[in-house]
């Protein structure tokens, strides 16, 4: 039965590795190289290899060390400041969901007090305290509390629009 | 086939210091990874260079590789040998990765042919150059990982398996096979062309 695989092979991948082949090898076992078809497919192979690579070291891209040096300190700096700024960015998060929690718990706990706070203030959006040097058109002045809320309710959303652009910006 | 030149850059993740680290100093200076840089850089762009089959890709994950090296916690104290493993090891995960996500076409079809392997001043290496090309291409990238390490850069068993979390006996198995691979194919293109090695 013919093996596949021949005692020899790993020997010859050895010499050839440590570049001890062939002037190194036993003369038996040169001689077998030559007349063994795995043996020598070895040889083809790994000189092929060596060759290629001595070829290719040649042509081989090098850039500056430095540049590398640099953009790595530059990467480990962001690491550290970016590991110095989660806990923060946490704490803030925190901060912000505790305080819409107390605020909403406020709601809830004055609504009825809110409810007539805000009915004795739509007197307030009447027109006709608003001075005379003011001029709006009559369809604002006779809605002047649904415009009010909506500017109201715009200006928050622009500020909270902005407040979010500007910190996704610093992140 | 057209290779899209991709830019790493956006994946090269911010340095993950270790939990226990507190400085932000390198435990190296420049002129000391300068000159790692200078004896590791060729035979690891050519290793990268072959292995994945394109110029390209090898520089970006050269670059990638060595700011991995650098952020990581490389082990200096262990000498030269031992960092060269472990560049090898980060650049060999890479081009891993790369396959494993495969955002451009798949290296394996790539012919290497098709790629700019010497400069026109070296003419003499070109015919094995070709040869060996096209040998090359007949092999799975992970065989020509394992052949590339065992005998161009001449690591024992041990450190391939280090280097690419294999065992030692199916690096033993698959270098058997795919050196007989290689040496069919370059015996049918020598036929062919009348090259020889």
């Amino acid at each position: 039965m013919k093996l596949p695989f021949c005692p020899h092979e790993e020997r010859v991948a050895e010499l050839l590795r440590e570049d001890k082949w062939p002037s190194a090898a036993d003369p038996a076992l040169r001689t077998h190289a030559g007349n063994c078809s795995r043996c020598s497919d070895v040889v083809l192979a790994v000189q092929a290899l060596q060759q290629g690579r001595s070829a290719r070291m040649l042509t081989a891209h090098a850039g500056s060390p430095y540049y590398l040096w640099w953009r790595a300190q530059l990467l480990r700096r962001n690491s550290t400041v970016e590991r110095i700024t989660k806990p923060l960015i946490w704490a803030e998060r925190f901060a912000l969901i505790c305080m819409l929690c107390v605020a909403g718990g406020f709601v809830f706990w004055q609504w009825g007090q809110i409810t007539e706070w805000i009915g004795g203030m739509s007197g307030i959006f009447d027109s006709q305290y608003l001075p005379n040097t003011i001029w709006l058109p009559s369809t604002v002045k006779s809605n002047l509390i649904i415009y009010s809320l909506l500017a109201v309710l715009a200006a928050i959303a622009g500020i909270g629009g902005l407040t979010l652009f500007m910190s996704g910006e610093k992140e | 086939m057209k290779l899209r030149a991709i830019t790493l850059e956006s994946s090269i993740p911010n340095c993950e210091l270790d939990a226990g680290e507190k400085t932000a100093e390198f435990p190296i200076n420049e002129e000391v990874f300068a000159n790692f840089y200078r004896n590791t850089v060729r035979p690891f762009w050519t290793y990268l260079a072959r292995v994945s089959g394109s110029d390209t890709l090898a520089d970006d994950l050269v670059q990638e590789s060595y700011l991995r090296f650098l952020c990581a916690k490389a082990p200096w104290q262990a000498g030269e040998a031992a960092c060269r493993r472990y560049l090898f090891r980060i650049g060999t995960n890479l081009v891993r990765d790369h396959w494993r996500r495969r955002a451009i076409a798949s290296l394996e079809d790539v012919p290497e042919q098709k790629l700019p392997a010497v400069s026109p001043h070296k003419l003499e290496h070109l015919d094995s150059e070709a040869l060996l090309n096209a040998g090359l291409t007949r092999l799975r990238p992970t065989e020509r990982q394992l052949l590339w390490l065992a005998h161009a850069e001449g690591l024992s068993y041990r450190e391939i398996s280090e280097i690419t979390g294999f065992s030692i006996a199916r690096i033993r198995l698959m270098l058997f096979r795919s050196r007989h691979k290689l040496a069919r194919a370059l015996r049918q293109k020598m036929a062919r062309t009348g090259v020889r090695i």
